[in-house]
């Protein structure tokens, strides 16, 4: 079996200790990110590209906050998970008040020069708290009352983020939970009237109109391309295959993505991101870049699996998760395997923010491999 | 996998350090087996996402590629087709006919203007355009506020206009290059050079004939195009240049073609008739040298002109030639032996075939075969064909040219009318010995008096002398082509007789001073259209020769169409052929034929 989960050869020393390919993987990704983004924003590649300088600052910071939580013990950092949980609760409530609404979300803080966005740093917290949560609440067993602790803490951040309203990222933190109840152990038929409740829950807001008329646009269009207006959600949807489509086997070259660059699929140096990558590579690019997520996650539940403590598994594991629903959801939306739900592609999308806080999962991950057994 | 599995229930020894807390109980070492196994059950599922992800690529990038690919160019890519130069038309001096001049086509792309990244006022826009253009300021703003990507706010101004427009470099507003056709020597060979459109596709004449070597090849150039429709002209893709289109030059030759065309238009209206025909061939080398049928039209306003006016009548229009065509008759008798010229025959005062009578203008006992054809005797040639019978006199028909068009393939030319002989009754014989039911253009006709001007020998008519491609050089014509129809000394005896139609007989008005000029007249009713018989007092006066008949030069052939002036071709046409022949060998500088004439100017040395 080549993705093998527990490592068979033991070695010893330095090597061990660092995920050479784990890192490999996210640099070759973050590296594809900053190409992509300074094509789609500038049509060139050009570091010195508004939106590549914004993005080399935010892998500094990501890289630095990356690195200090591979250095310390995860237990430790564990510690900070309260902190950053109240944080972030405190700063989406402030976004929903202050917040610049950008394509109908109030996603974004302004900070000066500097945009925040509150919900990616709510990933990172609320892995961290449910983890430490998860992992308190399965002793002896997760019972339906730990389970309903652990969904609480949850729900608490993805109200307010429904509330901007971001269904993706709501989507991601909901996958983050059952994630890391399924591998805490929690017991399949807990998880499935949980999953009825979800259902309810659903039901319940669509029947008090709670949920946004576009959502229900974005649904109906997937189920039907030729529902809805074609300038608007079907268009975007169109267009993206369209995009991803005419790269081919090979894609039209670097630089040479019309379709994309033209302005034809919208948010193309964001959640689009992976049409821009799809046309000028083709098949080729598509599969490294889905290849090199595929080890990011091999190489995360390897670490969960051989994680030192069930704590240590659920960081990583959780990260993994965060990261690999984020993919399916980018990519798929491009090629009409999963509803227009904005994500963006992790590592590689434009986003300050979001690039700071997958690399600190990344982080999580490469310091619970340093404590492996 | 088994050891997988024994390895991660192994109990965990590592004393915990902070938070997590170490169990080594049973419990515990089960609960992380189960981990374990959820953990690469989540794996699997990611696996399974990234082969159903990939499965949707296989689908859309390699197996159905082509039509996306398709997609994204037919909607981000517009071909603009780079207008070739349509190749000139010149006369046999190098005189211009038909050229090219650039004009400038004035377009917008109103999206773009109403795109509010933009920012431009069109009032002020339309404002700016009007001072230039001669359309009217809110004419041009309706224009610039319609929802489209293009629309043309002037075509084919002077190319001036264009580079004022385009120096004043207006957001949306772009210059295209469209060459105009222009016809500098207004209506003359107006017929035969026919019309182009403004979309540089002939639509007539040689303008269509040679369509393929005048258009050239239009180049392109991709511009891309935005969703909004906007073009991004910083980055238009060359494709290929445009090849300019091949140069004509024709064996017309101007002066002659004037000349043709302003004594074609006096004699329409000094015989008050429907219109007139000439044609001007060359001997030597079969080339025309004019051909006209008036009235004519003006190319800049062809639009208001008829199909008749229009149409280059002297090779698209047959009619019934008549008497011309005795020389058809007389000369098979000749070339068949069937008569010899000293041999006299029966006349008589009629002549009743299958119930039908043929009478002569003027009756005679007996006559000669120079006698037949001096005075235009019905009776003689309807013997002689009879003397030759229906096959021979067809066989001559078609080898004279009869029944097909010549090889010049103009555009909409006839072949005329000339019934296969299996089909010819009673009376055909010696209608069509005369010149009745039978149809033939007048360059057919006018072919034939070249026969017998060239020694028997038919040659193909020429129209193009040859082509000028992009190195300059005249690539001549194939030469035409050539076939001996009677002998020469068959010839040679007819075109005496000839003369004498015009020295003695019924063509004396077809005379040039000077010249020895062989020919011959003919008047044909005009036949009814769409039903038998002819239309009353509707005739065609013709007169087809050449000169000087010793050694001839030119040809001419003319006829006059309804005449309410006199009929007689000896009286309409005749008149018109001397002055069209005596312009001709003159302009030729052909010298005198008449040997006496000859002496008194440049007396023998």
């Amino acid at each position: 079996m080549v993705f093998e989960l527990v490592p068979v050869r033991r070695s010893t020393g330095r090597a061990r200790r660092r995920d050479t390919v784990l890192i490999g993987a996210t640099g070759a990704l973050v590296l594809i990110g900053m190409g992509v983004v300074s094509i789609a924003t500038t049509g060139r590649l050009d570091p010195s590209a508004p939106h590549v300088v914004r993005q080399t600052a935010a892998l500094a910071l990501g890289a630095g906050i990356a690195g200090a939580l591979a250095a310390v013990d995860h237990r430790r950092s564990a510690l900070l998970a309260p902190v950053l949980y109240a944080a972030a609760l405190v700063l989406l409530g402030l976004v929903l008040v202050v917040g610049s609404p950008v394509n109908g979300a109030r996603a974004w803080l302004h900070l000066g020069p500097v945009q925040f966005q509150p919900s990616e740093l709510a990933k990172v917290a609320v892995l961290m708290l449910l983890a430490l949560l998860t992992q308190e609440r399965r002793e002896p067993a997760l019972t339906p009352r730990g389970i309903a602790a652990v969904v609480a803490v949850a729900a608490a951040p993805m109200g307010l983020i429904l509330l901007q309203p971001d269904f993706g990222t709501f989507l991601v933190f909901g996958a983050l939970t059952v994630a890391l109840l399924l591998i805490a152990g929690a017991a399949v038929r807990h998880l499935l009237v949980l999953a009825v409740i979800a259902v309810v829950a659903t039901g319940l807001a669509w029947q008090l109109d709670l949920v946004e008329d576009y959502q229900v646009e974005r649904l109906a269009v997937f189920l039907d391309a030729d529902a809805g207006d074609p300038q608007g959600t079907a268009y975007n949807t169109i267009q993206a295959q369209i995009a991803v489509g005419a790269g081919g086997l090979f894609g039209r070259g670097l630089l040479a993505g019309e379709q994309t660059a033209l302005g034809y699929v919208p948010e193309h140096h964001t959640d689009f991101i992976f049409t821009v990558i799809a046309e000028e590579t083709g098949f080729a690019g598509a599969v490294v870049l889905l290849g090199l997520y595929a080890l990011v996650v091999w190489r995360g539940l390897r670490i969960a699996a051989a994680a030192p403590d069930m704590l240590g598994t659920l960081l990583a594991a959780g990260g993994v998760a965060v990261i690999a629903i984020q993919v399916f959801v980018a990519v798929g939306m491009t090629v009409g395997l999963v509803p227009v739900i904005g994500l963006p592609l992790p590592l590689v999308s434009y986003g300050g923010t979001s690039l700071v806080a997958s690399l600190a999962m990344i982080g999580l991950m490469l310091s619970v491999h340093r404590a492996a057994r | 996998m088994t050891r997988t599995r024994a390895r991660a229930a192994r109990p965990t020894v590592r004393p915990s350090r902070t938070v997590g807390r170490a169990r080594t109980s049973a419990m515990s070492a089960v609960r992380d087996a189960r981990s374990t196994r959820r953990l690469r059950g989540v794996l699997v599922v990611y696996l399974i996402i990234t082969l159903a992800l990939g499965w949707r690529l296989v689908d859309i990038q390699v197996l159905s590629a082509p039509g996306y690919r398709e997609l994204a160019r037919r909607q981000t890519e517009r071909d603009i087709e780079l207008p070739a130069e349509r190749g000139k038309v010149y006369d046999r001096t190098g005189e211009p006919l038909a050229i090219s001049l650039p004009t400038a086509t004035i377009v917008a792309n109103p999206r773009q203007i109403a795109d509010p990244d933009v920012d431009v006022d069109v009032n002020d826009l339309a404002r700016r355009l009007s001072r230039v253009l001669p359309e009217r300021t809110d004419e041009i703003a309706a224009r610039l506020r319609q929802d489209r990507g293009f629309v043309y706010l002037a075509r084919q101004q002077p190319h001036e206009i264009g580079v004022r427009i385009a120096e004043l470099d207006l957001p949306g507003i772009q210059v295209l290059d469209e060459p105009k056709r222009t016809y500098p020597a207004g209506s003359l060979a107006a017929q035969i050079i026919g019309f182009a459109g403004t979309d540089n596709t002939g639509l007539s004449g040689l303008e269509r004939q040679y369509d393929s070597l005048l258009a050239g090849v239009p180049g392109s150039m991709v511009a891309q195009r935005a969703p909004q429709g906007l073009e991004i002209s910083s980055a238009p893709r060359v494709g290929e240049p445009p090849v300019a289109g091949t140069d004509l030059v024709l064996t017309l030759d101007s002066e002659v073609q004037a000349t043709t065309e302003r004594l074609l238009a006096d004699a329409v209206k000094r015989y008050k008739a429907e219109g007139a025909s000439a044609v001007v061939i060359d001997v030597d080398t079969s080339e025309i040298l004019a051909m006209a049928s008036l009235p004519s039209y003006e190319p800049a306003t062809i639009g208001e002109a008829s199909g008749y006016e229009r149409r280059n009548r002297v090779v698209t229009d047959a009619y019934e030639p008549g008497s011309v065509n005795k020389a058809v008759t007389a000369a098979a008798a000749l070339e068949e032996g069937v008569i010899t010229p000293g041999k006299r025959i029966r006349i008589g005062s009629s002549h009743t075939v299958a119930g039908k009578t043929f009478t002569d203008s003027h009756s005679t006992a007996k006559a000669t075969l120079a006698e037949i054809i001096r005075d235009s005797s019905n009776i003689g040639s309807i013997k002689l064909a009879e003397r030759l019978g229906p096959e021979k006199l067809h066989e001559y028909l078609v080898r004279f040219g009869y029944g097909s068009s010549t090889a010049l393939e103009f555009p909409g030319e006839t072949g005329g009318l000339l019934a296969d002989v299996d089909d010819w009754s009673g009376t055909s014989l010696p209608t069509i010995a005369i010149g009745h039911g039978v149809a033939a253009s007048l360059l057919q006709v006018a072919q034939v008096y070249a026969t017998i001007a060239r020694g028997g020998e038919y040659t193909d008519p020429v129209l193009v002398r040859g082509t000028v491609g992009s190195d300059g050089a005249l690539e001549a014509t194939a030469e035409a082509r050539s076939r001996r129809v009677v002998s020469e000394h068959t010839a040679s005896l007819l075109a005496d007789m000839l003369v004498d139609v015009v020295d003695d007989g019924t063509g004396g008005n077809a005379a040039v001073h000077g010249y020895r000029v062989a020919g011959k007249t003919g008047t044909a009713q005009k036949p009814r259209e769409g039903a038998p018989g002819y239309q009353p007092g509707a005739y065609v006066g013709s007169f087809v020769g050449f000169a000087p008949a010793d050694r001839p030069e030119v040809v001419v052939a003319v006829s006059v169409d309804e005449p309410k002036k006199g009929y007689y071709g000896g009286s309409t046409a005749a008149p018109l052929f001397s002055e069209l022949m005596r312009f001709t060998l003159g302009h030729r500088r052909v010298p005198p034929s008449d040997r006496r004439e000859l002496e008194e100017t440049a007396p023998d040395v």
